[in-house]
């Protein structure tokens, strides 16, 4: 009697299990955390498709600052848990070449206020999402330093003593890392490093290559070395690369993710199929900042994301090639990282 | 002794912790608060190596189905520390005899209710272990359950039992056709069930039956087909799946696994072994398939036949040449009354390797 009755229980459970639907995937019980992971599975298409947007808020650091990624994430939905990098180094009167000397190594304790919007972040959302921050570059940073009015001689002040601005160049890379460090140890699962990103096309080959290239990318390697996660994010902001092959010249970055722009000054467009191909890596992003993203309305916004991921690389997070206007309605991007994340389901 | 009283040791105790704690250095795929699951999933980066280096040994259990069964499982994951839970495949749906090609007939699909016990092993781990590590199920592939329905393996004489029977499929290989498809659908249909009952992914073993016999044309005439299906189905619906090549007891050669490129699969574990003298190295293995590989190690190597410092030496070996992106295994089962505090010993040695042998 007694197996009769297990019997038709493991039959009743069966039955109940069954009308369950599954998928490769699917969200049974994985985190977000799982789902960034399985991106990076090259052996297929991830066919939960990821999405993240990224806009500056109001409140720069402290509470304030972290409830507004509170606030953020969980109202667009979005896969992971982008930290702004809001701390500015300070301005330094940089008057000819030489003063680039000045510019000191930032220690871990400067960038604490940084770090305590991630800290802070990692213990409300730790548990369910990648804690990525954004982290600038050393040209970032040396713009910074000039300050906004100054930012103008930028190309004089630098051909005037390269080995002086290479020094600077170097300084800020190991501020820089140590932010890294103290950003992990407070909870950052990996970053979003922002390379180049300061204006570097305007810079001379021989300055890029010579003074910033190998310090640019010390930064990758830093994240690399110490994060689980890390995405490249290699910015155009300034100065749009020339082609393609030019963005190419990054390939040897280290990260999980590239962050890739979209257009180039000689009229091109990247196909993301062949910068996974050449990257050998997952693809980030997709949408223009300035688009349909910022400007259309939700209809005009899915369509883009139809034509998108149509022509997608097989392994694909969606996301714009920079940060969207600060004004871009949070529903909207609700409704289109909610669209993506199934599209891969529902347009087969 | 009796000086320190209680309080001072657990002060004692606590600072050791904090400075154990505190000296910790942070690196990549530190596990500071995330679990085995997600360091299985970091060797897909192929950006770079994994410097975690995940481990998978496994045996087969006496108790095949029930709590017990669960129990094993749980034991071994526990005490050996290996980095997924591989449930073993232990059903045995049918038996047939075969002694001409019409007896074939006789092999049916397996039906739903027939599941059960498998899949509530499954169901089992899940529950109390699918929140730190991966739940992998085996999945024999049709030819090996072919062979189990004929009972080559249980044979008095295996390997004249497993000849007997291939030269009927061989004389009439039509007539298995439909022997095989019920096999294939009854296994696509386990994987679904198992997936719905917790399982995060499979270790599909595909081919199964003797290369030597069930290599080239005719594996991909007549038996390809329906192996590779199951490995579809699992990269249908699982995030994580193994791609086990088995050589069932025959030779493979570096061409034979041309037929196995294009199965799905994330991660790859092949033979390396019983080659005609042109064995592929790991980091070959990797970049044929343009995967992560599982492997290394031969079924009984020095972790079975050696002391832990042999074995020690063996993974070194392997460490240093491996794949960027690796995980430490055998090329199959290990031997059933291997010691798992052995394997243990071995496997964090393994886990930190990377970390610990810089150069």
């Amino acid at each position: 009697m007694k197996k009769v009755q297990i019997r038709i229980l493991a039959m009743t459970l069966l039955i109940v299990s069954g009308v369950q639907t599954v998928s490769a995937q699917s969200p049974v019980a994985d985190s977000k955390r799982e789902r960034i992971l399985q991106v990076l599975d090259q052996s297929r298409p991830n066919e939960y498709v990821p999405a993240a947007f990224f806009l500056h808020f109001e409140n720069k650091l402290g509470r304030k600052a972290v409830q507004d990624h509170k606030d953020f994430y969980r109202a667009t939905n979005m896969d992971f848990v982008k930290v702004f990098y809001e701390i500015a180094v300070p301005k330094i009167d940089i008057k000819s070449g030489k003063d680039w000397e000045k510019v000191p190594v930032y220690g871990e304790d400067f960038f604490e206020p940084q770090v305590a919007v991630i800290e802070d972040l990692a213990r409300e959302f730790k548990g369910e999402a990648f804690i990525l921050p954004t982290v600038y570059s050393p040209l970032a940073l040396a713009g910074q330093t000039l300050g906004f009015e100054n930012r103008k001689n930028f190309k004089k002040l630098v051909e005037e003593n390269p080995t002086a601005f290479g020094k600077a160049i170097k300084n800020l890379s190991l501020s820089i890392e140590n932010y890294l460090r103290a950003a992990r140890k407070h909870g950052a699962d990996g970053f979003y490093v922002s390379s180049q990103g300061g204006d570097g096309n305007s810079l001379s080959p021989e300055v890029w290559n010579k003074y910033v290239r190998q310090w640019d990318k010390h930064v990758s390697e830093v994240a690399v070395e110490i994060g689980e996660i890390n995405i490249l994010h290699i910015c155009d902001y300034g100065t749009p690369f020339k082609n393609a092959e030019a963005l190419y010249a990054f390939a040897d970055y280290p990260a999980s993710i590239i962050n890739v722009p979209l257009n180039f000054s000689d009229g091109t467009t990247l196909n993301l199929k062949e910068a996974q191909k050449r990257f050998g890596r997952p693809i980030f992003g997709g949408l223009e900042r300035l688009g349909v993203i910022a400007k259309g309305s939700v209809e005009e916004a899915k369509a883009a994301v139809d034509e998108l991921l149509k022509n997608a690389s097989p392994n694909f997070i969606l996301g714009a090639d920079c940060t969207v206007p600060g004004d871009t309605d949070w529903d909207k991007l609700r409704a289109v990282i909610d669209y993506a994340h199934t599209w891969r389901q529902t347009h087969k | 002794m009796k000086t320190i009283t209680k309080q001072t040791f657990r002060s004692l105790l606590l600072t050791a912790v904090a400075v154990t704690t505190f000296s910790a250095n942070v690196s990549a795929q530190s596990y500071d608060n995330y679990n085995k699951r997600e360091l299985l999933l970091q060797v897909l980066d192929q950006s770079r190596p994994n410097d975690y280096v995940p481990v998978f040994f496994n045996v087969h259990f006496p108790d095949k189905f029930g709590y017990k069964a669960v129990k094993s499982h749980v034991d071994w994951f526990r005490t050996t520390h290996v980095d997924f839970v591989n449930v073993k495949y232990e059903f045995v749906p049918q038996q047939v005899t075969i002694n001409s090609s019409a007896d074939f007939k006789k092999i049916k699909e397996v039906t739903p209710q027939e599941w059960v016990e498998q899949i509530e092993v499954v169901r089992e781990l899940a529950r109390e272990l699918k929140n730190e590590a991966f739940i992998i199920p085996t999945v024999y592939s049709p030819l090996a359950l072919l062979n189990q329905a004929a009972g080559t393996w249980n044979a008095s004489d295996p390997k004249a039992a497993k000849q007997k029977l291939f030269e009927l499929i061989k004389k009439d290989p039509k007539a298995v056709k439909p022997a095989l498809e019920a096999l294939t659908k009854s296994l696509v249909y386990y994987i679904r069930e198992a997936r719905k009952a917790g399982a995060d992914g499979f270790y599909i073993s595909s081919q199964g039956g003797d290369i030597d016999s069930f290599g080239g044309k005719l594996f991909r005439d007549l038996i390809k087909p329906y192996d590779k299906q199951l490995s579809d189905a699992a990269n249908e619906v699982a995030p994580f799946n193994i791609l086990h090549v088995c050589e069932g007891g025959g030779h493979f050669s570096a061409e034979s696994f041309n037929d196995y490129l294009d199965y799905p699969g994330s991660i790859v574990n092949v033979p390396y072994h019983e080659f005609k003298g042109q064995a592929l190295t790991t980091q070959q293995v990797a970049k044929l398939f343009d995967r992560p590989v599982l492997g290394g190690l031969a079924r009984q190597g020095k972790l079975y036949t050696g002391t832990l410092e042999e074995a020690k030496a063996e993974v070194d070996a392997i460490l240093k040449d491996a794949p960027a992106n690796f995980i430490l295994g055998a090329d199959d089962s290990i031997p059933n009354d291997s010691d798992p505090e052995r394997v243990r010993a071995l496997v964090d040695y393994v886990h930190s390797w990377r970390q610990t042998h810089t150069n």
